[in-house]
């Protein structure tokens, strides 16, 4: 255990987060377990509403009122730790014991402030919206830069025009208004920003929709390049199947606020096993291949102040058996590091014969 | 003028049209963008077809979609539907065009008024063009419009249009289509706002509206994997200009022009064993960073074959092979296009 937790980064158990209603609680994120390895790109798919935006906010801290954090944590292995004594480290009542551990969901005040940018960076959504369009980039860059670490103007300086660098941007960037620059350029000028300070871990959310096939390359090659210059950990969160093919090392996939199931970026892609990540993988059309007609996820997506008894995927699962809608299936490891939330996976015979006959469907007995 | 009652004009023919926008600098700037730089399409009415025009923001294929719906004056140039120019028709025949081109916009969230019901979208439509000789009948024909496109009918009507989700409201345009029966469907965008599972929904809801129903589609998209999915012809837009037009699988298995070829090398493969590192693209210049010239390819500044001519003179539609033309002087040699379109535009 100890060998292995050397590698991991994060490590977030039991996260729920609710938005509190004169209705009722909308339990958007409701039960995740997720581990997110050093240097790697973990991915986060799932339709609108499935609670991967949600969840990354969490874990950074963003979630306002009504929002609530209501249980779990997350544990952050930052290597080397912070200087900084965290007043989560020292017992924050969830029976934490690792000394190195910080739990995100209790650090507070300075430390939360003192963690971001400088260990954990964000791309948030539409980001590219989110530059002050009366600040030069450079002035804002460095704004980030003098507020969040203790570099001289000058040294600050040279790294905005490295980092620039790094998302393939000139130095004339810096002495741009937002205005001036398309949106791509304005998205690698945020990921950019995300990547002064070195942090360990870069949380993007949708970073490249509504860009242009060709920009949303750039980008996506931009995030790859950080990630091997820097060392830097990216969890990278998208609705588009495509581009976590293109990009991430491990892929979650999540359905109304539940991981549903989690593998290397080949097991999801070549042999997925839950029936909802099966109908998000064939329901993306292949340039140049066969023209076959699509299948669908046909139904309603559930609402989450009422998600589905049981299996929550089961009212649109064309295999779903009888205990689907009474019993919420737990993790099956299909092999180490594949788990995936569904009874079709029960019995260990059922997995046989499902692999032999994946065009079937396999009902147990 | 065409005779009305032709009935060999095409259903519907845009012919070197262009769309100037002056004042793009500010309020009081002289500065004009050419959005439309003689675009020429026709659309052939004997059998129902489905034309896909892609290209990247900025490429002016909303401001076509915008033209042929008669919402932006055309500064030049002409659209005809069925022979007739659509800017001189009047009151009654602007109205049957209206119920013959039903446009479907690329926000779910803003096509609907937020204080009525779902129903009324409806309802108001059989009302208008009097589909339904009795409230029963309407309430027939709508329950049977929303099974059309893979919605319950309980499942959506007393609802409001905040309590849907996208997919589901641009299913609901759909209904209204299918109400409708019109010619031709104008999407502008459709799918770029819902989720990718009822993506393949709705593109098969239009491939049976064709093939069932008869009606043709205008579908506008900058998502390549959905062009060749719904198959058909498809259009290249890059600034203002047509560049690339064909066949679908002609375009996209061999497309021509270096712009096109950008394009499709761009598009996520969705195998994670054959990804594009190691193939470093370096143009990646958004178009909205150049400026561009009338009397050279749009694509010059960008172009890694780039030759001498392409800054200097605009390329006409080449052929590439039969009907499959691209504006790119590499296929020079196979002489000037003599498809339909381009020989319309070459009167």
């Amino acid at each position: 255990m100890s060998e292995n937790s050397s590698e991991v980064l994060l490590k977030a158990s039991d996260v729920r987060i609710h938005y509190h209603s004169v209705g009722g609680d909308y339990k958007v994120v409701d039960g995740v377990d997720i581990t997110v390895n050093r240097n790697e790109i973990f991915g986060l798919a799932g339709e609108s509403g499935c609670g991967k935006s949600t969840l990354v906010e969490g874990i950074i801290r963003l979630i306002r009122p009504p929002g609530d954090i209501v249980s779990g944590q997350a544990l952050f292995y930052p290597h080397p730790p912070p200087s900084r004594a965290m007043t989560s480290t020292k017992g924050n009542g969830h029976g934490q014991t690792d000394p190195n551990a910080i739990d995100l969901f209790a650090v507070e005040g300075e430390d939360l402030r003192y963690l971001r940018w400088r260990y954990i960076s964000y791309i948030p959504q539409g980001s590219m919206n989110s530059l002050n369009p009366v600040m030069r980039i450079g002035d804002q860059m460095m704004d980030v830069m003098l507020q969040h670490s203790e570099l001289s103007k000058r040294a600050a300086r040279e790294r905005i025009s490295d980092v620039l660098r790094i998302v393939g941007l000139s130095d004339r960037v810096m002495r741009a208004y937002p205005h001036e620059l398309s949106g791509g350029m304005k998205q690698r000028v945020i990921i950019g920003m995300a990547v002064t300070l070195n942090p360990q871990l870069i949380v993007a959310d949708e970073p490249t929709t509504a860009l242009d096939v060709n920009v949303q390359r750039a980008v996506l090659e931009t995030i790859a390049e950080v990630k091997e210059r820097t060392g830097a950990t990216i969890i990278f969160v998208s609705h588009d199947m495509a581009v976590h093919a293109e990009l991430v090392d491990r892929l979650g996939i999540m359905y109304a606020g539940e991981v549903i199931e989690i593998g290397t970026v080949y097991e999801i892609f070549e042999a997925p096993k839950h029936p909802y990540t099966q109908r998000l993988i064939g329901s993306i059309p292949d340039l140049g291949g066969v023209r076959e007609r699509l299948e669908s996820i046909t139904g309603i997506a559930p609402s989450p102040i009422a998600w589905p008894q049981g299996c929550r995927f089961h009212p649109r699962c064309p295999q779903a058996m009888a205990i689907c809608s009474e019993v919420a299936p737990p993790f099956f490891e299909i092999s180490p590091g594949h788990p995936v939330a569904c009874h079709l996976y029960n019995d260990p015979q059922t997995i046989q014969l499902y692999e032999n006959k994946s065009s079937e469907k396999v009902v147990p007995a | 003028m065409t005779n009305l009652t032709n009935g060999a004009a095409p259903l519907l023919e845009v012919q070197q049209v262009r769309k100037v926008f002056s004042g793009a600098g500010g309020m009081m700037s002289t500065q004009e963008v050419l959005a439309l730089d003689d675009v020429s399409l026709v659309l052939q009415g004997d059998q129902a077809k489905l034309l896909t025009i892609v290209g990247e923001s900025g490429s002016g294929k909303s401001t076509l979609a915008r033209c042929i719906l008669g919402l932006t004056p055309i500064s030049g140039g002409s659209i005809r539907y069925r022979g007739q120019e659509i800017s001189q028709m009047n009151k009654a025949e602007l109205l049957a065009y209206r119920r013959a081109v039903q446009p479907v916009f690329q926000d779910p969230y803003s096509t609907y008024n937020p204080f009525y019901r779902i129903d009324r979208v409806l309802n108001m439509i059989v009302r208008k063009f009097k589909l339904a000789p009795s409230p029963k009948e309407a309430s027939k024909l709508i329950d049977e419009a929303l099974r059309a496109v893979d919605l319950r009918p309980h499942d959506v009507l007393g609802r409001y249009p905040h309590q849907l989700s996208g997919g589901e409201r641009q299913r609901i345009m759909l209904a209204r289509i299918y109400l409708m029966k019109p010619r031709l469907i104008i999407a502008d965008e459709p799918i770029s706002m819902i989720d990718a599972a009822l993506r393949a929904l709705f593109l098969n809801i239009l491939l049976d509206f064709r093939d069932q129903l008869g009606i043709s589609c205008i579908f506008i998209t900058h998502n390549l994997s959905t062009a060749y999915y719904l198959g058909g012809e498809i259009m290249v837009m890059c600034r203002g200009r047509a560049i690339e037009e064909g066949n679908m699988d002609a375009v996209i298995k061999e497309p021509s022009h270096p712009y096109t070829q950008l394009l499709i090398d761009s598009v996520p493969s969705q195998d994670p064993r054959n990804r594009w590192s190691g193939k470093r693209t370096t143009n990646a210049v958004e178009a909205s960073e150049l400026h561009v010239s009338t009397n050279s390819c749009v694509f010059a500044e960008r172009c890694p074959q780039v030759m001498e001519i392409c800054r200097t003179k605009r390329p006409p539609a080449f052929t590439v092979d039969g009907p499959h033309t691209a504006d790119c002087f590499l296929y020079e040699e196979n002489g000037v296009a003599t498809t339909y379109a381009a020989a319309v535009a070459a009167d």
